[in-house]
């Protein structure tokens, strides 16, 4: 008997086995893993020797088998008390969670380490994946890693330094003429005719529970308190709703008293759909066809996730804000200023979005908040040098060096 | 009235019982979704469109790769020879 239960279809709650299934076909719902609780044996002092990556979870991880884990040292990055940026923003208990120390430098090694293992579980040869960059990457990593052949899917324009990262580990990457959204369609339909397990599509009911361990991370390093509001990026949406299942699985295994925590899910102004149904107090989603936006690891116009987002977002009395790729670039120097963490532009849009919040008075200055930084900033180095001052040249003349750092 | 092709995801095709590819014919998207209907059981129907008639948000459908929803909808007209994909609306992660 595996640790699954069934997976549920959030839609109409129809019940499946584990099995190579990401949708209801009763009702085109997405699904979600339900374990088997009660055989869960997690207490506080269970952690305390458990390993220091993602694996640490692994009872709660869709994966049945410890042998077809593909591990490449993922999770448990380090949550910062953000005491200069705090002070900069007038609160008293902010937290950064820098998920861009993780092996290939985002939070996607998270769902792709999951989605991977699966796969292999799955008796599966080749993996892939439809990607903004960062997935393209973490998924390759750990297809190098288990010795899968790895297909990736990127639309026009990704930053070249995300390219560059993904192809070092040698897997096939098409580039498709398009949005990401194309390059999604395009991997879907792949999948329907390749035997491939596209971690983010048909893998996917599975692949998403790797980024609830943020949510248990950030827990467990408040020495076992939710934090009152989770300040998330959001492209899809599947990120903020990982991490709070997560909490919710906390609860339900009695490790915290309440998982009730408040989301601000975070956009940028280029692409919004999310955040405009919100201010809309609509359910529907508007995609939008071409995002313009220096985040393009958010540029995601048909958020999958969107109507659970906005479902979540309103039961937890929570807030969407979109910012500006002025308002972005100010956040990534702000945090970069205060704390020594370079996030990529999804991190500037976090940042971006808590000013907000805090300039219209929405957050109380002793609020447990944390930031997710869910991105290293030198995958979008090019995008941002336009917004940076030229460094000051000289002779290599102490007289002339002088000068230039007069006023010391 | 314009014949074209349209594809299922294979789950939904086999929880059906039909081919992944069929042929139909149908002036517009409205009218295709009620012969899909016809040829599939009205099931089929009460998946792609919400109760109130409207495209299932969780839903995507394709009409030569571009998304219907930004095509007009339901009344996106087709012709002979289009190639349409209804896809489950996965996205991102």
């Amino acid at each position: 008997m595996g640790k699954i239960l069934h997976l549920e279809c959030r839609e109409c709650h129809a019940h499946y086995p584990a099995e190579r299934l990401y949708f209801c076909p009763a009702c085109f719902g997405p699904l979600d893993v339900k374990y088997r609780y009660d055989g869960v044996k997690w207490s506080r002092s269970f952690f305390q020797n458990a390993s220091k990556n993602l694996w640490r979870y692994f009872d709660l991880l869709p994966i049945e088998d410890k042998s077809k884990i593909v591990d490449i040292g993922a999770g448990f990055t380090p949550l910062i008390k953000a005491t200069r940026l705090g002070k900069s923003l007038g609160l008293r208990n902010l937290y950064i969670k820098n998920d861009t120390v993780n092996p290939t430098f985002s939070f996607k090694d998270r769902p792709a380490g999951v989605g991977v293992s699966k796969a292999l579980e799955f008796g599966l040869k080749a993996v892939g994946c439809a990607s903004t960059g960062n997935l393209a990457a973490a998924t390759a990593a750990y297809a190098a890693k288990a010795g899968l052949r790895c297909y990736i899917f990127v639309p026009r324009g990704v930053e070249r330094e995300k390219i560059a990262h993904a192809l070092i580990y040698s897997p096939t990457v098409i580039e498709v003429n398009g949005s990401y959204d194309t390059a999604n369609r395009v991997a879907a339909q792949a999948a329907e005719v390749y035997d491939i397990g596209v971690v983010n599509i048909n893998l996917r009911t599975y692949y998403v529970e790797g980024s609830k361990t943020l949510g248990f991370e950030i827990v467990e390093q408040l020495g076992w308190q939710p934090p009152d509001h989770i300040i998330t990026p959001v492209g899809s949406g599947a990120m903020l709703l990982a991490i709070s299942k997560g909490l919710d699985e906390f609860e339900q295994l009695g490790l915290i008293n309440s998982s009730k925590v408040k989301f601000t899910a975070a956009q940028p102004s280029g692409c919004a759909p999310i955040v405009e149904a919100f201010h809309r107090g609509s359910d529907i989603i508007e995609p939008v066809e071409q995002p313009q936006t220096l985040a393009k690891s958010l540029a995601i116009g048909e958020p999958g996730d969107g109507v659970y987002v906005l479902r979540k977002l309103r039961e937890c009395r929570g807030y969407a804000e979109a910012v500006s790729d002025l308002e972005i670039v100010e956040g990534i120097k702000l945090l970069a200023e205060t704390e020594g963490i370079f996030s990529e532009p999804a991190g500037g849009v976090v940042v971006g979005a808590l000013k907000r919040l805090v300039e219209d008075g929405r957050v109380d200055p002793d609020e447990t908040i944390v930031c997710l930084i869910t991105g290293s900033g030198l995958k979008a180095a090019d995008s941002l040098t336009p917004y940076l001052p030229e460094p000051l040249t000289t002779e290599p003349e102490l007289e002339q060096v002088a000068r230039l750092i007069a006023g010391w | 009235m314009a014949e074209v092709t349209v594809t299922l995801p294979a789950p939904l095709a086999s929880a059906l019982g039909v081919s992944r590819e069929l042929k139909i014919q149908a002036q517009n998207l409205r009218e295709l979704i009620k012969a899909l209907g016809e040829r599939c059981g009205t099931a089929l129907t009460q998946k792609l469109l919400d109760h109130e008639g409207k495209l299932n948000p969780i839903v995507n459908i394709y009409i030569n790769g571009r998304n219907v929803r930004f095509t007009g909808g339901l009344e996106t007209p087709l012709k002979e020879g289009d190639k349409i994909s209804i896809l489950p609306a996965v996205a991102g992660g």
